[in-house]
């Protein structure tokens, strides 16, 4: 996602927390962070794991699933460059109760969960960096769970696109409908009928496992309020340059 | 001889799972600012895109956190009892609220001023640990609701949150009217009174004018989604000793 940061942080790590933070708790977490590849399909945790990292991507899409006893998943949760992976192990939480993975493959930095926990501890930047993205993950929690109960799945569809799209700053998407079907919560079968209604609107391109977004406005009307609602919370607490058509 | 000068104010037990285990120190630098205020059926404590001035500390009764959409139809999110505080997100310094906070139940809360909370936030110590907790519960219990109200049918989702009711108010019997039920689920008023029904005519609740009453707890839970439980297991691993539904 596109945001705001402070000029002399230029050279910094394109993560709005890293790139964000003040110089000095930049320099205690600088020492300990760890540039890696996080290619599609990647875990960084599953149900009951205890994460002994937590990660800030600076490209690609991370998604965090709940789970059924049954093994049904749905996603509650979409992290780009503008968020931190592992706020439940800052918040002194070892196990992890959610399936977070890579959705669209990207790269990031890591730490220690312990190093974070102490840069946590000082209750400065960091732990205000932390505390607006805990919030918007609450609002895009809260949010999926009025979408998933009120709002169709080709309105659900298109807001997960545009929201995939927008957190990976790209308007191509390269994930399978099995992958989209997971994170809907919905059969393969519905995804595939809505995903062509979409394509046949001329609104996305998908061809083997490529989604091309063509026409974001009309998108944008086919996406039920959620999308709006979170995303200009997102830009107005990133203070990203530009604001939802 | 005489005791202690009797001009110290009292202060009575606190029964707030976050402020009762505050040392007494903590305690008493926030009294001044916490004020005993009523929770009254149906008050609206916040609206989204509202600035919050305050966070909420219940010692009985219930509130009710949910997403609205610009219809101003809501659903769930979660409940707060004396267990935790309503307002994480002003406590958090992010005043702009994204829910509605609604009392669902009468009781009692402290209420203190947002700014007090962040400050005393910034100090590394208990109050940061017990409210990390919490917000722990209610990211637990959010998730699990995004999940819930996707994949369970309306006779699941309320026994699950007639059970979490009655857990966070510690007592078998419940108010509600249909239309508070309805808002819960985010269902129709009339699937909600047909589910209200066969729980009811299976034995586990009665529910007459508003007044619910869970009479066989366990098969309640036997008909709840496994929601109920993964958010119980939770909230008693930081509630202890744990609070009980049973009467």
């Amino acid at each position: 996602m596109q945001f705001r940061r402070p000029p002399q942080n230029a050279s910094r790590p394109d993560n709005y927390i890293l790139a964000n933070l003040p110089d000095t708790e930049y320099a205690l977490l600088s020492r300990s962070l760890l540039r890696v590849d996080l290619p599609q399909g990647f875990q960084f945790a599953g149900p009951a794991d205890v994460m002994p990292f937590v990660y800030f991507p600076i490209s690609g899409v991370v998604s965090t699933d709940a789970l059924t006893e049954a093994g049904e998943s749905i996603e509650i949760g979409v992290t780009g460059n503008e968020g931190i992976v592992g706020t439940s192990s800052l918040l002194g939480q070892t196990e992890i109760m959610h399936s977070i993975v890579m959705q669209v493959a990207g790269q990031g930095y890591r730490a220690p969960v312990t190093a974070s926990q102490e840069l946590m501890r000082r209750c400065g930047g960091f732990t205000e960096l932390v505390y607006q993205h805990i919030t918007l993950q609450m609002l895009q929690m809260g949010q999926s769970a009025l979408c998933n109960r009120l709002h169709d799945v080709k309105s659900r569809l298109a807001r997960w696109l545009l929201t995939a799209s927008e957190r990976n700053n790209s308007e191509q998407l390269t994930l399978t409908q099995e992958f989209l079907s997971q994170m809907l919560g919905s059969r393969r079968s519905t995804v595939t009928v809505m995903a062509g209604e979409l394509q046949r609107d001329g609104l996305i391109e998908y061809s083997r496992g490529k989604i091309l977004i063509k026409d974001r406005e009309a998108l944008q009307s086919s996406a039920c309020e959620c999308y709006r609602i979170v995303s200009s919370a997102y830009r107005r607490a990133l203070h990203a340059e530009r604001d939802v058509a | 001889m005489q005791g202690e000068p009797r001009s110290k104010p009292t202060v009575p037990p606190i029964r707030n799972f976050i402020l009762s285990k505050l040392p007494k120190s903590q305690l008493a630098s926030l009294a001044h600012d916490l004020v005993p205020v009523d929770l009254a059926v149906g008050t609206r404590l916040g609206e989204p895109s509202e600035y919050m001035k305050y966070v909420y500390f219940p010692e009985s009764g219930m509130i009710s956190t949910e997403a609205v959409d610009r219809q101003g139809i809501s659903v769930q999110i979660y409940l707060t009892g004396r267990e935790g505080m309503a307002g994480v997100s002003a406590a958090l310094k992010q005043p702009e609220m994204h829910h509605a906070l609604m009392v669902q139940a009468a009781g009692r809360a402290y209420r203190l001023p947002a700014a007090v909370m962040q400050r005393e936030l910034r100090k590394d110590g208990p109050l940061m640990d017990n409210l990390f907790t919490y917000l722990h519960l209610c990211m637990v219990t959010t998730a699990q609701s995004a999940l819930c109200n996707r994949v369970h049918d309306v006779e699941q989702r309320l026994s699950r949150w007639l059970l979490t009711a009655s857990d966070r108010l510690e007592s078998p019997r419940l108010e509600m009217t249909q239309e508070t039920l309805a808002g819960m689920l985010g269902s129709r008023r009339s699937t909600v009174t047909l589910a209200a029904g066969e729980l009811q005519r299976r034995g586990m609740i009665s529910y007459s004018r508003g007044k619910l009453t869970i009479i066989d707890r366990l098969r309640l839970e036997a008909t709840a989604c496994e929601c109920y439980g993964i958010v119980n297991r939770t909230f008693h691993s930081m509630v202890q000793p744990p609070m009980q539904g049973r009467s």
